[in-house]
Formats: C-alpha cells, structure tokens, sequence
C-alpha cells in the first residue's frame, strides 16, 4: 500500500485546524491582545471554537473515514499487519503471556500427581499409578467434553479429540464388547491375586495407556 | 483456580468481545480459544493438584466412581447437540 500526500488526509486536516486554533490561544496568553475588549472576547471565542471544532473533525474523521497510511513506515506496517490477519502485537503479546501462564500453572498439580504416586504406601506404587493416569483421563475427557458443550470444540478438532478418546477408554475401563481388560480391571485382578502375572498386566495395561493419553492430550492441545 | 489467573482469563475474554464489537472475529476467536485452552489447562491441573493431595493422604481409591465419571464425560462428549 502506498502513502498518501500529506494534506490528503482528512485527520491531519483537522489537526491543522484545531492547532491554528491552539496557536491562537497560546499568542492570546502571551499577551497578544486588541486594544478593544470586545474583539478580545471574541476572537477567544473564537479560537476556542476552531480548536474544539478541528479536535471534534479529527475524531469523526478518524472513526469513520479509511485510515491510509501518510508516511512510508506507516505503510509498511499497514502492509504487514494485513500479512499477520488483521490484528496486531496486543493479542499476540496477550498470547505469549497466558501461553507462559498456562504453561506454569497448567502442569505442576499433574506433575505432583505423578510424583505422589511414585511416593505412595498406603497402596502399592503401581495401583497409585494407576489411579493418577485414569483420574488425568477423567480429567481430560471431562474438559473435552466442557468444551464441545461450550461450543469451543466442535468440527474436525471435536471429530479428532473423539477418535483420540476412543483409543484411550477402553485401555482404562476396558471394552465390555471385546472383553478386553483396561487399568480399572487390571488393578482388580492385581488386588485380588497380586502375583507377577496381575502385576506384568497392570504394568502393560498402564503403559498402553498412557501412551495413547498423550495422544488425547496432544489432539486438545492442537485443535 | 487462582485468583490472578482467574482475573487473566476474564480480562482476556472482555478483550475478546472487544474484538468481536470492533467486528475483528478472527481476533476474537483467537482470544477465546487461549482463554479457554488456558482455563481447561487449569482445571485439569487442578483435579490432578486434588488427586496428589489424596494419594499422599492415603485416602481409599473408589475405582467404580472414577469409572462412572469416565463412561459419564466420554458419553458426553461423543453425544452431539440437538439440532437447532
């Protein structure tokens, strides 16, 4: 986009405007003065009316006129903001600062889930694992299913988040049409028995899933 | 959730209506979509914060309520909104 000439623009028009005015008030301060006090009054008034009227045409021209660019780097930044979409830096700066926000505060309850579970005694460590993976399933699928209702899912990203959840329920509460067992069921048969058998099962059947749970998670976070 | 964070996400969502005012969507949608990625960040971490508190109490894992809330958000989230 190219610059226009100066006085092409209806802004810097009014500004002139409203700074004649402006320059009149300052001279009238400074003591340029008639000697009669009438024409005093009204060229005050006067001026005051031209840099009120010139601010007010600013303003309206400004809200209502096209804005194009009157300096070579204005233009160029018309230019590369029309690249970036249509909106500029506040967003994007908004972005980086709840991205960074998120990126704290997003993790360090999940972070110490895990860790809990790795210290825990009261039950063994593996069926604490257990727990932590499939309360962060509730958990996740609980948001995606919040976010469908609010509407901020929906389309192909809804259609991928289900597919990714598809592949992960039934390795936590097991497929009752295939009968195949998932943590829920495998921590059943580990308290039950708690021999090496139940306790290769339990370790596979949370190792599956939490691989595709990290696929649920990276199909929220990308849609 | 805290309080901090809490008042991020509703200042984020006003300037995303600004957005939507001024008629600028794409921006609009840009924001809402971080307030809502960064608000289920939170709940998630949050549920997780409540579940290490309980591991680390010893409190008894009820296994056929973390099923029931399981079967009760993924039928949720598969079923589609009524039309209209």
């Amino acid at each position: 986009m190219n610059p226009i000439p100066f006085l092409d623009s209806q802004v810097i028009r009014a500004l002139l405007v409203a700074l004649v005015g402006m320059a009149g008030l300052i001279a009238r301060k400074m003591g340029a003065s008639f000697d009669d006090a009438f024409w005093n009054e009204l060229i005050d008034a006067a001026l005051l009316v031209i840099a009120t009227g010139g601010s007010l045409w600013a303003g309206w021209a400004r809200a209502t006129k096209p804005t194009p660019p009157i300096t070579q780097t204005a233009a160029e930044k018309t230019a590369e903001r029309e690249r970036q979409g249509g909106f500029a830096r506040l967003p994007m700066l908004l972005c980086l600062l709840i991205g960074a926000l998120a990126a704290v505060a997003g993790c360090s309850g999940t972070r110490d889930a895990y860790r809990a579970a790795s210290d825990a005694e009261h039950v063994t460590r593996l069926e604490a694992t257990a727990y932590v993976v499939s309360e962060h399933y509730a958990a996740l699928v609980a948001e995606a299913a919040r976010l469908k209702n609010t509407g901020a899912l929906s389309g192909d990203a809804l259609e991928r988040v289900r597919l990714a959840d598809d592949a992960v329920r039934p390795l936590i509460i097991g497929d009752a049409s295939t009968q195949r067992p998932g943590v829920v069921q495998a921590v059943a048969a580990y308290r039950a028995l708690r021999n090496a058998e139940t306790e290769a099962q339990l370790q596979q059947a949370i190792s599956a899933a939490v691989v595709q749970l990290s696929a649920l998670i990276t199909a929220l976070k990308g849609r | 959730m805290q309080m901090s964070f809490a008042m991020g996400l509703f200042l984020l969502r006003n300037v995303a209506q600004l957005f939507l005012v001024q008629g600028d969507r794409k921006a609009a949608d840009t924001l809402t979509l971080l307030a809502d990625t960064a608000e289920s960040g939170v709940n998630v971490d949050a549920h997780m914060a409540e579940i290490a508190r309980k591991t680390r109490a010893g409190e008894s894992i009820d296994w056929d309520n973390v099923r029931a809330r399981i079967e009760a958000d993924s039928a949720d989230l598969h079923r589609d909104p009524p039309p209209g």
